[in-house]
């Protein structure tokens, strides 16, 4: 019950906080009163953006974010590896949080079976995506210095550019957890008191799998968005 | 004394100032003496009873050395001439309180509130009738109540008393007593204590089915437990006897009245039993009504459950107080009974113990059980399957395995008859929902039966109201059996009648019935032979002759008219004799053999037959003939054709009158309802109460070594797994191909495509499984060499790239 709650408020705030940035930088939200929090209008802004993307029947919308993907990533490899984890993981995470936050019977059927096959392709292009784009995301900016004056105001003596190997690192570390406990429940060593356990680690793993994600979708990918 | 005086009431002293000193004194000495009795019998008033049999901490067993009561609570005289036999209600009651364990597990079937957990139902086996009808006074799904059915107490008692414990339906009071039962001359069935609590080896389970079957209700608990020796039988008695009026001088024969010698070396001079009582009853005396063993394996062979092996007693989990209401140990039994302590001998109670108990209730190891860790086992499973899935029973095989049980197919009765039946076929096991949705293993039976059909609502008929109606539709042997045992008297001592048809041997039993077994010879080919077996060798029962022959031999005339006569003689011969070969007749005329010419067709071989005023008939109907041939040596009673014709002869004779218009006969066997159509033929179709009877099965706990899983997830999880795809077929009395075929992922209600898909996918999955190891070797890798580098640049060992 704790996870339903916590994953269920995390998310649809953490997704509200996103789109909300978004809109007071729109003009929109230029139109409003600025500085109050205006519901209307941003509902508003939400649902034309919503049909727009579908708009045409989402040709428009596909065609934009084919050419965001190549501006990202011109190299053709790295684009279908990201292609392959982010459809992978889009499965992953609507099949697995949805059972386990609206459900109490736990995932079973097409969708369990679905979820291991995405599963496996998640690992496989989480591995390839960590080889061709680790090195990238090792750094931060030459004036950043990891020092003990850093780490006493840490998180605000973080620059901007820091936020992204960031998501990257969680976004991997937790895809390894991910990985992790789904091998550990298949194999032949664990009792059920560490079944039950993994069980927990992966479900908080998918959450910060899935926060990252979701922040690494609004600033890298809707970063040159209007 | 003048105080005394004062003390007394004024009638008093005036009558001691008239009577004088002596007179004083009398009255003095009187007075006292009431006085004094009074003040003891207020005193005994006023002091508090003992509870009875409360338990004072000793772990023995106090030795029981008792008075035996009979019913009239009067003490047994072992040496009197017609002692009564004795009553446990009257014999263990001073200290065990019959009222409260009388509604115990075993003995409150048709009182219980709450029934709980279905169990193993009592079955009805009629093998003539092809009847085999659940019943249980417990209300469980698919069985039948007794009463609806029409059975009493006292039918039910005959029935089945051979293996109940005694008490509830047996023991009726006055107010309960039926039309038609004799519980005055046979007497209550009692709870029979000594069943379960005597520790002698002598208690008899046999003698006890024995007494139960010759009526002698009262008497069963005495011969049973070897107190005494029981005879005569109260099934011959009339129905007017009365226990006190003792043996018939007049017959001491055949209706002799139960009676009983007792065991005089058990009694000691004060006439006091000693009787080796028990508090924990052993596993024998469990066994005897709840034992199931599979069918073709040998006791050799036979593992017994793991508890067992190691040390446990049924009574070490199946625990009660004297209320007598057990414990059954199934998960959720608390909801149903409350006041038995929970879950504490469920399995998880004593592996697992109660996580949300506190101090030593939450600990397992109870008894010593292991602590399962179950590694590798997907917590999922605990989710869906109760522990006996993987623990309990067979190991699922292609097939259903077929068990016999105790109660069902009468086992563990011993003596020159057999008494145990092939018939019901129970099989196990099969994984159905319990109610909390967890899959439980389970035994399966098909039931069979006859029925009123109105509507939805189905009335089972009885057998005797189907015999009455059906006649010799459901005898096809009977007339064959006749012949052949006619047709014995006129051979010689070392010859046995036969008859010889479609490669088959036909010959009596000692039950009266037919024994099949196979032929290989010429004889029976084109039409039924009857035969002569001597030894090994079969001959025919007429030496060869030539009809035709002006002079036939004489030993072979004599022969023919002996047989002829033999014939004659018959019970329910439906006309004269008759020898039909070629184009001769040969008949019996007033004590000759008489030769005339065959009205019909030449017969090519010696043909036996009925001549019927001016036809003539088979010796045995065609009918009779292809029935029994098609029955021989398979457990199954019936044909379609018996039936059909067997429907139509009940639907003539409606056996209930409140059936009236709209009711239609029909019959049940293997998962299916047959009606007879509009054009007199026989259709089968599905039908809820042709639905199979199933009840969990617990026990033999298979060792954990043995249980589903222990070789990986393709126990279960495969494409062509038993454990999911195998069939359960319909069986029954009936022999037909139109039976019912679940599979098993149909009973545990689960998809068949998705399972098979998902079995396949366990195929790939140890390269799968590979796969994901190494992704997760280059991801880790890469993650521990970043946070290494972190580290390193965080303690300057590791210096910035420029």
């Amino acid at each position: 019950m704790f996870f339903r709650i916590t994953a269920f408020i995390l998310l649809a705030a953490y997704a509200f906080w996103l789109s909300y940035r978004r809109f007071q930088k729109s003009p929109a939200f230029n139109r409003t009163k600025a500085g109050r929090l205006s519901l209307d209008a941003y509902a508003v802004w939400a649902g034309r953006r919503l049909a727009s993307i579908f708009a045409s029947g989402g040709r428009p919308a596909f065609e934009a974010a084919d050419r965001r993907l190549a501006l990202i990533y011109p190299d053709r490899t790295l684009r279908w590896v990201v292609i392959g984890l982010a459809g992978s993981f889009a499965y992953l995470a609507a099949s697995g949080l949805v059972f386990a936050v609206f459900t109490t019977r736990g995932m079973f059927g097409i969708p369990l079976l679905l979820h291991v096959v995405a599963g496996g392709l998640f690992a496989a292009c989480l591995a390839a995506f960590a080889i061709l784009r680790a090195k990238d995301n090792v750094s931060g900016p030459e004036s950043f210095v990891i020092d003990r004056f850093t780490l006493r105001k840490f998180p605000r003596s973080l620059p901007p550019e820091l936020l992204r190997p960031v998501l990257f690192w969680v976004f991997v570390a937790a895809g390894l957890a991910l990985a992790v406990t789904a091998l550990g429940s298949m194999v032949r060593f664990f009792s059920f008191d560490a079944q039950a356990g993994m069980i927990d680690v992966h479900r908080y793993s998918a959450l910060a799998a899935t926060v990252a994600a979701m922040g690494f979708f609004d600033s890298v990918f809707l970063a040159g968005d209007r | 004394m003048r105080i005394f005086r004062q003390a007394l009431p004024r009638s008093v002293t005036t009558i001691l100032d008239l009577s004088g000193g002596a007179g004083r004194i009398a009255i003095s000495i009187a007075f006292l003496f009431v006085s004094l009795a009074s003040v003891a019998t207020l005193a005994a008033g006023q002091t508090p009873q003992m509870p009875k049999a409360q338990w004072d901490g000793s772990r023995t067993t106090p030795v029981h050395l008792i008075p035996l009561k009979d019913q009239f609570d009067q003490q047994i005289i072992p040496t009197e001439a017609n002692p009564l036999p004795f009553s446990a209600r009257f014999s263990c009651a001073p200290c065990h309180e019959y009222a409260a364990i009388r509604n115990g597990l075993h003995f409150n079937a048709a009182t219980a509130a709450n029934p709980g957990r279905a169990g193993e139902p009592w079955v009805w086996v009629d093998e003539k009738t092809g009847t085999l009808l659940p019943l249980s006074y417990r209300k469980w799904a698919g069985a039948w109540d007794p009463a609806a059915v029409g059975l009493t107490p006292w039918d039910f008692t005959l029935l089945f008393g051979r293996h109940m414990a005694g008490g509830g339906v047996a023991e009726p009071d006055e107010f309960e007593v039926t039309p038609g039962s004799r519980w005055e001359v046979s007497g209550r069935v009692e709870i029979n204590c000594l069943g379960c609590h005597n520790g002698s080896n002598a208690q008899d389970q046999s003698e006890w089915a024995k007494q139960i079957l010759r009526e002698n209700f009262g008497w069963a608990a005495t011969a049973a437990a070897k107190i005494g020796e029981v005879g005569g039988m109260a099934s011959r008695v009339r129905g007017t006897w009365d226990i006190y009026d003792g043996p018939n001088p007049d017959d001491t024969e055949w209706a002799v009245p139960p009676y009983v010698r007792y065991d005089r070396g058990l009694f000691d001079s004060k006439h006091r039993a000693l009787l080796d009582i028990v508090h924990k009853p052993s596993d024998d005396r469990c066994l005897a009504c709840h034992a199931a063993a599979p069918v073709a394996e040998p006791k050799y062979k036979y593992d017994e459950d793991v508890h067992s092996a190691a040390g446990l007693g049924c009574v070490s989990c199946h625990r009660n107080d004297l209320s007598h209401a057990m414990v059954r140990g199934y998960e959720g039994e608390a909801l149903d009974s409350p006041a038995l302590g929970g879950d504490d001998f469920t399995c998880a109670g004593c592996h697992l113990g109660d996580q949300s108990a506190k101090g030593g209730q939450a600990l397992s190891g109870r008894l010593g059980a292991p602590y399962p860790k179950h590694k590798g086992f997907p917590a999922v499973h605990f989710k869906r399957l109760s522990c006996t899935v993987c623990h309990s029973g067979p190991w699922p095989a292609k097939t259903l395995t077929r068990v016999r049980t105790s109660r069902a197919n009468r086992l563990g009765i011993f003596g020159i008859a057999r008494w145990w039946t092939d018939l019901p076929a129970v099989v196990e096991p099969v994984y159905l929902r319990d109610r909390n949705g967890k899959l439980t293993p389970s035994r399966l039976l098909w039931p069979a039966f006859w029925a009123e059909k109105k509507g939805r609502t189905v009335t089972p008929i009885k057998p005797e109201a189907v015999v009455a109606a059906a006649g010799s539709l459901l005898n096809p042997q009977q007339r064959i059996v006749n012949v052949l045992t006619a047709l014995s008297l006129q051979l010689d001592a070392d010859q046995t009648a036969v008859l010889v048809k479609s490669g088959k041997v036909f010959e009596v039993n000692v039950d009266g019935g037919l024994n099949a077994s196979a032929y290989t010879g010429d004889l029976g080919a084109t039409e039924p032979a009857w035969a002569a077996k001597q030894e090994e060798k079969i001959i025919s029962v007429l030496p060869e002759f030539d009809p035709a022959a002006e002079e036939i031999d004489t030993a072979v005339q004599d022969r023919l008219q002996k047989l002829l006569d033999a014939l004659a003689g018959m019970p329910d011969a439906p006309g004269k004799p008759v020898l039909i070969y070629q184009k001769a007749l040969f008949k019996v005329t007033e004590t000759y053999l008489e030769k005339t010419d065959n009205p019909g067709p030449p017969a090519a071989a010696p043909r036996f037959a009925w001549a019927v005023g001016d036809k003539l008939e088979p010796l045995v109907p065609e009918f009779e003939m292809r029935t029994t041939a098609a029955l021989a040596g398979l457990e199954q009673t019936l044909t379609e054709e018996q039936v059909a014709l067997v429907l139509k002869a009940l639907q003539t004779k409606a056996s209930s009158p409140q059936a009236g218009d709209g009711a239609e006969i029909v019959y049940f066997s293997g998962g299916r309802l047959f009606r007879l159509n509009r054009d007199g033929r026989l259709d089968a179709e599905n039908d809820d109460s042709a639905e199979p009877v199933t009840w969990p099965l617990a026990h033999e706990v298979r060792p954990a070594r043995q249980s589903l899983g222990v070789n990986g997830c393709t126990d279960c999880h495969r494409f062509g797994s038993a454990f999911l795809f195998r069939k359960a077929e319909g069986t029954g009395p009936l022999l037909t191909s139109r039976v019912k075929t679940v599979s098993a992922n149909a009973f545990m209600g689960l998809d068949r495509p998705y399972q098979k898909l998902f079995g396949l996918s366990f195929a790939v999955r140890p390269l799968f499984k590979w796969a994901l190891f190494l992704f997760i070797l280059v991801i880790g890798s890469i993650v521990a060499l970043v946070l290494f580098f972190g580290v390193g640049r965080l303690t300057g060992l590791v210096e910035k790239r420029k």
